[in-house]
Formats: C-alpha cells, structure tokens, sequence
C-alpha cells in the first residue's frame, strides 16, 4: 500500500514539477519535487526502500524531463540509498531535519551530475544549483509531512 | 550488540535486485534512443503524466485567471470609491452654492433690495418624501426662512413639472407629484398640439414609471417622442411647462376608443433635491 502511495505522489510530483507555473518559477528553476521526495522515504523508511524510491523517482523524473536517463536514475538512488542511512537518527525525526536532507540531497545530486555528466556552462549551472537548493529546502518540509504520514499509516519493517 | 555492516545483511539482495532493475532500464532506454525511439517504460510513464501535468497546467490557468479577476475587480473598487469621492464633493459644493445663495436671498429681503428671481418663484430644498408606491406619491420641501409656502403652488425643477402643493405651513410644504396615481394635469402635446389630460401611472402595468396621457382623440395625431407640457386650461399649473416625452401610444383602434400615450417624465422624483416653487398667477 506504501509503494503505491508513493509511486502516486512521484507521478504527481514529476507532473506538478513539469506543470510549475512560471510565476512560481525563480530564474526558470523549480523545485526538485521528485529528488527531495526521494530523500524523504529514505530517511523515513531506510535505505533499501529509499534505493527502490530512487529507481522510482529516477524514472519519473527521466521519463518527464528527458534527461540524462542513467545519470538520473543513478542520482537518485544514491540519494535515497545515503538518506535511508540516517534512518533511525534522532534529528531526522524533526521536521526541520526535512530542509537539512533536501539541500544535502540536492548537492549530491549535482555532484553526481557534474561527475558523470557535466553540464555545458559551469557558472549558469551553480546559479541554478544554488536557487534549485534554496527551492527544494522550502519545499521539503510538506514532502516531509506527506512521507511520515504514510509511515505512521503504514509503519516500515525493520531494516538495517 | 554491535550492528553488522550493511554488505553483511540480507538487504543486499533486494539492493542487488533494485540495482540490476536500474541497469536493465538504462540499457533498454539507450537501445531505444539509439533506434530514435523511446523505451517502453519511459513511453508508459508519459502516458500516465501527460493528463495529469495537462491537468495542473489548466489549475494553474484557472488560479492565474482567478488571481487577475480579484485584481481588476479591486481596481474597479478603489475607481468606483474615487468616482464617490468626486460626486460626494460636488455635491458639498453644490448644497454650499445653494445654501449661499438662499442667504443671498435673505440678505436682499433684508436690506430691501428686489430679488433677481420672479416674485412667484421660490427656491426650497427636498427634505423628504413618501415611502411605499401604493401610497400617495409626495415630498416634503422646505424654502429659506422667510419664503412662505402656499398650498396650490406649482413645483417644478429646471427639467420639468414635479407636482403641486398640497399642504403648507410656513417655509415648509408637502406637495404632490406626478406619480401620485390621483395627479392631473391638463398637457398639450408639442408640436403636434393635440391637447390631453396627465394621471399618474398605472401600477399595475408592465412599467408603473411611466405616466399616463389619456383623452386623446382617436384621430389624434401624436407620435412616439413628442414633448408633453402643462396646458393653459384652468389655473392650476403655469403653461409650457415640459412634463415628459411620449415613449408609447397604445388604443384607438377600435370603434369609440380613445387613445393613450404613455410619457416618461424629464424630472427623476428619486433624485430630488432642489425645487422650483412658482406660484401660479391669477
């Protein structure tokens, strides 16, 4: 039940983050919805379930953005793989932890990204990771929110 | 206890599982784009975002849409209270420049000077009029000190006939007006000339702001947009004074039917404010 709630919020996520109205926009950037959504389950649910929810929301967010397919896959599993490792830490709980994890997922997922496919102009590149970071931190606590009332709902087995 | 390593755990297939998952996609979506086509995944996807972006995309529209509408109906707000403003103020202005000129008046009165106006003929303010329709149409008006309202007097405004004083006392007098439905006035017709009588409007009609001209001849000849004014039959009203303008003309068709005009009044009695009052000669 979990797994399908979720790959409904990542379809509407990817949608939402397609569909983002322009005004909403800061210099043409909108939300990561997808990746901080990633993050969330991870540190809420683990490390395999965030890895799962990476490939997820990794083929969500390929297929829609038709990016890079493999380098997105591969962001996001790691970041839901890395967020899943906190699981179980006292700070996580607090939902001010939500903007911590989402700017530390967004810069990891850059950071793959400029490894694996690094992007023609590096300067724009940062000015869009910088705005992209301050936009997934502001957004991350309702995601947040969502991903811990699916867990009370549906409590995670025990993992690692 | 100490926790085991994660590699040590039986996570790993699942890991492993998910893993090759990802690998699976990612050659099949590289094959696919090689044969300029997309992956069936990928194609699955798109269907199911497709309606649903189209679907917050027109949220959107609608949000923006209705972002706008409340802008422009707060312009439309604050130019409406402006417009307010401006009408509220020429109408101080306007009450000033009456007061003004009252104590104008009064002051000639004093010091023994002739008044500009015609002797007859007296400024008074509206200060009140009469409630439901079916009642009797009237309003209350009240001259400067020292003006004395008589009954039988005409009232009238720079527009046209407003109606006749039925009661006085002092500077202050209830006079009866045109949509009264027991008012009369003897009109002729311009430039047809045809002469009739005025009442006051049927209530039960489609439209009862309209007053009735009735007494016509059947033969009468009078058309859609004729002026109606006071007639010089009796001593009641002065003569050529304008009542309305015929707005419809209905009987006469049958044998021994008379015809009727309907007329709309110059003077909008729900606007009163200053009035004429001209009293008759003879």
């Amino acid at each position: 039940m979990p797994i399908l709630s979720h790959c409904v919020m990542f379809l509407l996520a990817a949608a939402l983050e397609r569909a983002w109205p322009q005004p909403l926009r800061v210099a043409s950037v909108a939300p990561d919805l997808v990746l901080v959504l990633v993050a969330c389950i991870g540190i809420t649910r683990g490390p395999v379930a965030g890895y799962a929810a990476g490939l997820a929301g990794g083929l969500f967010s390929a297929a829609s953005t038709q990016g890079p397919f493999g380098t997105i896959l591969l962001s996001h599993m790691v970041v839901g793989f890395l967020a899943g490792q906190a699981r179980g830490r006292v700070f996580v709980d607090h939902i001010l932890a939500a903007p911590v994890v989402a700017v530390l997922a967004t810069l990891l997922a850059a950071l793959i990204q400029l490894v694996v496919a690094p992007p023609p102009a590096f300067v724009p590149w940062l000015g869009q990771l910088a705005i992209g970071l301050l936009y997934n931190a502001v957004i991350s606590p309702v995601s947040y929110t969502y991903v811990r009332a699916v867990n009370q709902r549906w409590p995670a087995r025990a993992e690692a | 206890m100490r926790r085991r390593p994660f590699y040590q755990q039986a996570e790993w297939r699942s890991l492993a599982g998910v893993t090759l998952l990802a690998v699976v996609l990612t050659v099949w979506h590289h094959r696919a784009s090689n044969a300029n086509r997309t992956s069936l995944p990928e194609r699955a996807v798109g269907v199911v975002i497709g309606p649903v972006q189209s679907a917050f995309s027109r949220g959107w529209g609608e949000v923006a849409l209705a972002f706008r509408s409340v802008g422009r109906a707060r312009q439309l707000a604050k130019e409406n209270e402006r417009l307010k403003s401006q009408i509220a103020e020429k109408e101080a202005r306007l009450t000033e420049r009456q007061n003004d000129y009252l104590k104008y008046l009064r002051l000639l009165t004093e010091l023994g000077f002739p008044e500009p106006l015609p002797p007859d003929t007296i400024p008074a303010r509206v200060i009140g009029r009469s409630g439901a329709r079916f009642l009797r149409q009237t309003v209350h008006i009240e001259a400067a000190a020292g003006h004395e309202i008589r009954q039988g007097d005409v009232v009238r405004t720079e527009k046209g006939l407003v109606g006749r004083v039925v009661a006085a006392q002092g500077n202050r007098g209830t006079a009866t007006i045109l949509l009264d439905p027991n008012s009369g006035v003897a009109a002729v017709v311009q430039p047809s000339g045809v002469v009739g009588s005025v009442l006051g409007p049927d209530l039960t009609s489609p439209d009862p702001d309209l007053l009735r001209l009735v007494r016509l001849d059947r033969n009468a000849a009078i058309s859609i947009g004729e002026r109606v004014v006071t007639a010089a039959i009796g001593e009641t009203y002065p003569k050529d004074i304008p009542i309305g303008v015929i707005e419809e003309v209905i009987g006469g068709t049958a044998p021994g039917e008379s015809k009727t005009a309907l007329v709309q009044p110059y003077v909008a009695f729900d606007q009163l404010d200053w009035v004429q009052v001209v009293r008759p000669t003879g």
